[in-house]
């Protein structure tokens, strides 16, 4: 007789489930790549996945259905930056929960509607991050406004919070978020200049 | 300005609610959403500490890339790891082979060192299971240790042919419950499989599984409904993961079994794409895709070919082989009449003659050869001359010439020429005269009648009656049924029966249809009949997904159609669907691929008034100026495609949709203004659907306006302006529907109370006995009475407000008809419908001495309606008729008159003109029942339409053996002056259980 042990919810996750098919040659080289890529890209989507969501819980299963998803289809055969492509993908994956979650959109006030519309200044492009090192960051940081820069670096590379950076240079918080927001067009721009504009394939 | 807390939000500066705030911002903030992409982009390069540039489409990364993906498909022992670590959250893992390292890759470090998971899979044993080489079902399942490829051994008449799988393989299943519905199911176990399905969470494994099963149940008597649930299944499934192989795979089978040949091969071929040149099942599934095209464009081809000699023929050619006439007699039947009728030469007529014998045409023939070659030769040189074109216009010219020379054979085959002609009086009164030449000759003027009534006149239940004496030859199962006119009738008649409510005989109807024009090869007729199956099945009640079941058979039109309209169609129709059931992630997905085709390559077509709806519908849900400017631009797009051509109706129709989608984003004054402006121009306009959906969803837009703003009297008054209704001071709940629902409720104390709720995606309607939230209900305390102003599928139905309450739906604005009278009273009993309607009689109905009493053959529509004009009480005792399961409006069905008809429809009844303003009883099954639409309308609003005062009608069956003594006993409290619903009221406290249907009699006024 088959006895059932497990005690399973509505809300427990998706399986994993490996598809099992015809061997292909160079499982080993094969499997060392993905691992590589996966423990490559874990990190660094995991704390981008810790800013998006409401709770570490949430985080790690963001980053799992991703990592999930990449190992269950496969990267794309002409991706360029897969850790790139994994971000992206775990960007859909998040406005999807986004959308599931977002019980009364219609909820925002009149003047977050007006925002829609009278905010006219449009974003800067993106550039193609996919082409685009530490080193080139850091070195188109050094063509913006200093006092845009200072900011960026304490917060991008230090880690520092809106308001340790306030204190260390002694300006307002809303200020430090103004020019983060102004050192992050200007990076753009000149990014832009020097690698084009971004493309879908990461 | 919340696009300006993009950056505090990815930087971790907002508080929780307001990072909540903006979560839910981005779900519907296209800009916020690319902006978020780059932040994650830099973010990846700003954290890698990667400080050498990537190779660029460096060959060997892609190569590892695929590879890995394909490492971790390995075969190898097939094993099963049961899943302590996913204990939690992972009920069930399982690795293959090779892969468990790479998988342990994948899932361990999510929970990195001190995570209080459970250790790796890989401690517990690894369980082989014993497959056969060759599989013996036709389907997968999820469980990887059940979803090696196998060839298929599948043996033909049966879906399963058993595994044998030991206890001791099984036991170790244990705790992978989707291994254990597929082991189970493998070896023939399908019940315990079904049992233990129905345990597993609502996810993809489980749904393709369920899927799985059904596909796997063998009853023929039920493979249809079987492969329709196999499909919304698989297709749930795909929801949630969209790319999971194995519900591919099953929808795939669902799409072959239904015959929906090209849907399963795009399905097919998507899965078999995935990788290319990997073998297993991607392999087969790509042979499939190829072999479903192959074998559906030989059976076209056949048919064409068949066609084009038919056409030839009728043209002057060759006569057909006795083998083609065979292949599709009545096709070549109408081919040859044409062919006699448009020559005079006696050796044609004699080439023919063979096969006119095999036809049944000899005698047309001979009479074609008797006849007068100075009368005939003229005009059937002329029909030579014109049978290619088939101008209608010249075609209607031959006919008068013919018909003055007395041809008859001339002038019927015209009448098959002109048949893809909408036909007019002139042309029905063409039509009446072929039945005297003969039973099929009765076919093809059925044919044209009931189109004429169904898509030109919209009188359905007049088509089914013109279709009445074929529809039963059409539909029984006997040798030689017509292949040619007979799917026609029933396509247009299922379209018809749908209209009036019959959702799923029209279902059957058109189920027929569709096996008749597959089993003659008419690849091109059946694909029409796909797009009305695909249409009904939109409309049925189904425990699942009925979008989905709706969608594969207009994915399957749209493919063998092949044209931009069709494509563009499918996919708006399916957005509708898709939204009418709130699901907007479907709905904008769809809408989004038809807008891709529409931009691109089916740039020429004009017009696509469902998706500017949807469109609105979205952005009405998720107000986003993006959203606002695309629906400008596309319904600027409409007005210059079709400049002054442009009927009044669609250019208010288009100031509409722009003005609702300012209102949308900014509901000040001045919008308002101009939403008000455009709903006041349609109450005056004329037309069909424009004004009715400007009013519909306008005076809604408004309700849901005032109620947001917490303008409770203000949701009542917009509601009471779309009904056309006076409102009064009493107690009143309000419901007004659109893709949201108001509910309003003004109680005993006077004040009122609003609130906007959410229809749960996938569902269609609130349940109406949640309509209340309990505060609404508690509002209602004291209240002697209380009107019901509800629009859309809420008006009319059962158990808004609970039996206890004495409550009314309001439909017609208030008349001043004084106290209520009973001093002529008619009672319509023993009506005799048409006994192959198969209905039992019913009881009598008695009212008493003063009573007229209608009954009998008498009791024809136009003969109640007659007898009812000055009534002051009116008592119909019959047979209401609608799909039982089916939100629709219901009709009653009588003795048929001379002309055999016997529907008395909301139609009609709202002609009439009731000069008494009579209490009217509805003492039939359904009579209550409400269509789901822009605007309801029933049998019941159609009586106080005509001028009723009240009308009482049951909303769902009623039990013959206490419908009369609980309706004769309403109406003996009516006449001791109570009023409708207080009559009703009293009846239900009075009966106890003994009517418990009585809770579902619902009083109209």
């Amino acid at each position: 007789m088959i006895a059932v042990f497990l005690t399973l919810t509505r809300d427990a996750c998706q399986p994993v489930r490996w598809m099992v098919e015809p061997a292909d040659t160079g499982v080993r080289r094969a499997r060392e790549s993905l691992e590589a890529t996966l423990a490559d890209a874990g990190p660094v989507l995991t704390r981008i996945a810790e800013r998006l969501c409401a709770n570490a819980a949430d985080a790690s299963d963001l980053v799992q259905d991703t990592l999930e998803r990449a190992t269950r289809n496969g990267l794309p055969p002409d991706v360029r930056n897969p850790v790139g492509w994994l971000a992206t993908s775990m960007h859909n994956l998040f406005i999807d929960r986004c959308r599931a979650a977002a019980r009364r959109p219609n909820h925002e006030s009149l003047a977050d509607r007006h925002a829609d519309i009278t905010q006219l200044e449009p974003d800067p492009p993106e550039p193609a991050w996919w082409r685009i090192t530490i080193d080139d960051v850091h070195e188109a940081l050094a063509e913006i406004d200093a006092s845009y820069r200072e900011v960026y670096v304490l917060h991008t590379f230090e880690h520092r919070s809106y308001e340790e950076i306030a204190q260390q240079l002694s300006i307002q918080r809303v200020t430090v978020g103004t020019r983060l927001n102004r050192a992050r067009k200007k990076l753009r721009e000149v990014l832009v200049k020097r690698f084009g504009l971004e493309q879908k394939d990461a | 300005m919340r696009c300006d807390d993009l950056d505090p939000f990815f930087d971790g500066e907002l508080a929780d609610d307001a990072a909540a705030a903006f979560r839910d911002h981005l779900a519907g903030c296209e800009r916020c959403q690319r902006a978020l992409r780059g932040r994650m982009l830099e973010a990846v390069v700003v954290s890698a500490g990667r400080r050498h540039r990537p190779r660029i489409a460096d060959a060997g990364d892609t190569r590892d890339a695929a590879a890995a993906v394909d490492a971790a498909k390995a075969p190898g022992a097939i094993a099963l790891q049961p899943g302590r670590r996913a204990a939690a959250r992972r009920p069930w893992l399982v690795a293959a082979g090779a892969a468990i390292a790479a998988a342990a890759i994948a899932i361990l470090w999510l929970r990195g060192p001190g995570s209080s998971a459970p250790a790796a899979a890989t401690e517990a044993p690894a369980v082989a299971l014993q497959l056969a080489p060759r599989r013996g079902v036709d389907v997968r399942f999820a469980a990887p240790a059940l979803d090696t490829y196998r060839p298929r051994n599948v043996v033909r008449g049966a879906a399963l042919v058993p595994e044998k799988l030991s206890l001791k393989e099984l036991a170790a299943l244990e705790q992978d419950l989707h291994a254990v519905v597929g082991a189970l199911a493998l070896t023939g176990n399908l019940a315990s499989a079904g049992e233990q399905a129905a345990l597993l969470p609502r996810d993809a494994a489980s749904l393709s599984d369920r899927a799985a099963l059904a596909l796997l149940d063998e009853n023929p008597q039920k493979a249809q409904a079987n492969a329709e649930r196999a499909l919304a299944l698989a297709v749930e499934a795909r929801r949630l993961d969209r790319g999971f192989a194995p519900a591919m795979w099953n929808e795939a089978v669902a799409l072959e079994r239904l015959e929906l040949p090209l849907a399963a091969a795009e399905v097919f071929e998507a899965l078999g794409a995935r990788e290319p040149g990997a073998g297993g099942w991607f392999a087969e599934a790509a042979e499939r895709a190829a072999d479903l095209r192959r074998k559906y464009r030989g059976a076209l081809e056949r048919y064409k070919q068949l066609q084009a000699a038919a056409d030839r023929m009728a043209a002057g050619g060759a006569p057909l082989s006795p083998e083609q006439a065979a292949a599709a007699p009545s096709m070549a039947r109408s081919a040859l009449h044409v062919a006699i009728a448009a020559t005079a030469d006696p050796a044609r007529l004699a080439a023919l003659a063979p096969l006119a014998d095999a036809l049944g045409v000899a005698p047309e023939l001979a009479q074609a050869r008797g006849a007068d070659p100075a009368r005939r030769m003229p005009i059937a040189r002329e029909l030579a001359g014109a049978v290619e074109q088939r101008d209608p216009k010249t075609l209607r010219a031959i006919r008068a010439r013919a018909r003055a020379a007395g041809q008859g054979d001339i002038v019927r085959a015209i009448a098959l020429l002109l048949q893809d002609e909408v036909v007019d009086e002139d042309d029905l009164a063409e039509l009446a005269a072929l039945p005297a030449a003969g039973p099929w000759w009765r076919l093809v003027a059925v044919e044209r009648q009931v189109f004429y009534l169904t898509y030109r006149m919209q009188r359905y239940a007049d088509a089914d009656l013109a279709a009445r004496d074929v529809a039963g030859g059409c539909t029984a199962a006997l040798p030689g049924r017509d292949t040619f006119w007979c799917p026609q009738i029933l396509r247009t008649l299922a379209a018809s029966n749908a209209e009036i409510g019959r959702v799923d005989h029209a279902y059957r109807l058109a189920g027929t249809a569709r096996q008749l024009a597959h089993d003659a090869g008419d690849r091109e007729e059946e694909g029409r009949i796909l797009d009305v199956i695909g249409q009904i099945a939109a409309e049925r009640v189904a425990e699942l997904d009925p979008g989905a079941i709706a969608d594969g058979y207009m994915r399957e039109f749209a493919l063998r159609a092949g044209s931009c309209a069709a494509r563009l169609y499918q996919l708006d129709f399916g957005a509708r669907a898709a939204f009418n059931h709130h699901r907007f992630g479907d709905a904008e997905r769809l809408l989004g691929e038809a807008d891709r085709l529409a931009d691109g390559e089916c740039k020429q077509e004009p017009g696509r008034y469902n998706a500017e709806t949807i469109r609105l519908r979205l952005l009405v849900h998720r107000p986003t100026a993006q959203r606002a400017g695309e629906l400008a631009r596309r319904v600027r797009g409409i007005e210059e495609h079709w400049g002054k051509d442009l009927y009044p109706e669609n250019r208010l129709y288009n100031e509409f949709l722009l003005a609702r989608a300012r209102f949308a984003l900014d509901d000040g004054a001045p919008a308002l203004a101009a939403l008000s402006d455009v709903i006041a121009r349609a109450q005056v306009l004329s037309g069909e659907w424009a004004p009715r959906a400007i009013r519909a969803m306008g005076h809604a837009a408004l309700a849901e306006h005032a109620a947001r703003r917490g303008d409770a009297e203000g949701v009542l008054a917009a509601l009471a302006a779309r009904m056309g209704v006076q409102l009064d001071t009493g107690c009143t709940v309000g419901v007004s529907h659109d893709d949201r629902v108001t509910v309003v409720v003004r109680g005993a104390t006077g004040r009122a109370a609003a609130e906007v709720r959410e229809v749960p995606e996938g569902q269609r309607v609130l349940a109406a006995p949640e309509l209340l939230s309990r505060p609404m209900r508690e509002r209602l305390a004291g209240c002697a009475s209380i009107e019901v102003l509800a629009t859309g599928p809420y008006f009319g139905a059962a158990g808004l407000l609970g039996p206890d309450l004495r409550w009314t739906y309001r439909s017609s604005p208030r008349r001043a008809t004084g106290p209520l009278r009973f001093e002529r009273q008619v009672v319509v009993t023993d009506v005799e419908p048409p006994a192959e309607l198969g209905l039992p009689p019913l009881r009598r109905m008695q009212l008493g001495p003063g009573a007229r009493i209608l009954e009998g053959k008498a009791a024809t529509p136009a003969g109640v309606l007659d007898a009812i004009d000055d009534a002051e009480l009116v008592v119909i005792n019959a047979h209401g008729v609608t799909d039982a399961n089916e939100p629709a409006a219901a009709s009653l069905v009588l003795s048929p008159d001379a002309k055999g008809s016997y529907w008395l429809t909301a139609d009609r009844v709202k002609q009439a003109k009731l000069a008494g303003a009579p209490v009217v009883i509805l003492a039939a099954c359904d009579a209550g029942r409400v269509q789901v639409s822009a605007e309801p309308w029933s049998l019941a609003s159609s009586f106080l339409a005509a001028g009723a005062r009240a009308v009482i009608a049951p909303t769902t069956e009623i039990a013959d053996d206490t419908a009369n003594a609980v309706f004769e006993s309403i109406v003996q409290r009516m006449r001791a002056g109570k009023s409708p619903e207080q009559a009703v009221a009293e009846e239900r406290e009075a009966s106890g259980g003994r009517a418990p249907w009585l809770a579902n009699v619902v009083v109209f006024q």
